[in-house]
């Protein structure tokens, strides 16, 4: 249970990267987003809760055999590359 | 600011800051010699309520005040990054913290053999517990400067 847990994180931690790079630089995803769940901050909230359940429920079915401790530091190295990352397209789009 | 925005304002940052606490709490007991697991399954999960509490008061307040009326002011005001680099990371960087409490936490509820002879397994859940510290601690440092820019 607990490997379906941690790769469905990181799958989620990755999709609100994209989803938020994504909208930034596509204005029709974020409309879309923000039509559909008043705000596209909330948006970004559902789908990522979404994508996090469906994932878990997959892996729970594959069942993947990957050693617990590697995966939990896969994930606090994705989140870390995942802030910079959104951090750094912040500060590109603010400037540019 | 009708009373209920600033109590969301303010309950935002403190459920936070509470959160930071208990996980910040766990990293000695998980590195020490003798972790104990049921301390620690309990800041865990403390430690996600005050997320979600935080996550729901944040998202109240945001929704329904921060874009209409704090945002115009930064970005006319003197400090105009601090929504457009600030804000806009802190908000998205906060979505990750749920997710990695949540990881921690069934992490601990699925532990079955002795934690303490599993090192590997220590430092990784340490590493995690930092890391949600750390993402914390910069979303609230951001938070400091945005209502700065925002007088």
């Amino acid at each position: 249970m607990i490997n379906a847990t941690v790769l469905s994180a990181i799958l989620t931690i990755i999709y609100i990267t994209v989803i938020t790079v994504a909208g930034e630089l596509y204005p029709p995803l974020k409309e879309f987003l923000a039509k559909n769940f008043s705000h596209h901050w909330i948006g970004k909230s559902i789908t990522a809760i979404l994508v996090f359940v469906v994932f878990a429920g997959l892996l729970l079915v594959l069942k993947p055999k990957i050693k617990t401790a590697f995966l939990l530091n896969l994930l606090s190295a994705i989140s870390i590359v995942s802030a910079l990352i959104l951090f750094s397209f912040f500060a590109w789009e603010s400037f540019r | 600011m009708t009373p209920i925005l600033k109590l969301a304002l303010i309950g935002h940052v403190f459920a936070g800051l509470v959160a930071l606490i208990f996980y910040y709490a766990m990293i000695p007991n998980l590195i020490g010699k003798n972790p104990q697991l049921n301390f620690l399954k309990r800041l865990s999960l403390f430690g996600l309520v005050s997320l979600l509490v935080s996550w729901i008061l944040a998202g109240y307040y945001y929704v329904t005040y921060y874009g209409q009326n704090v945002k115009p002011l930064i970005k006319s005001g003197q400090l105009p990054w601090a929504h457009s680099i600030l804000m806009e990371t802190k908000e998205h960087i906060f979505l990750f913290l749920p997710f990695l409490g949540l990881v921690l936490l069934a992490s601990l509820l699925s532990i079955k053999s002795d934690i303490t002879r599993d090192d590997n397994l220590r430092k990784a859940l340490a590493s995690l517990a930092f890391l949600i510290v750390a993402l914390g601690t910069a979303v609230t440092i951001f938070g400091v400067v945005i209502s700065g820019a925002a007088k």
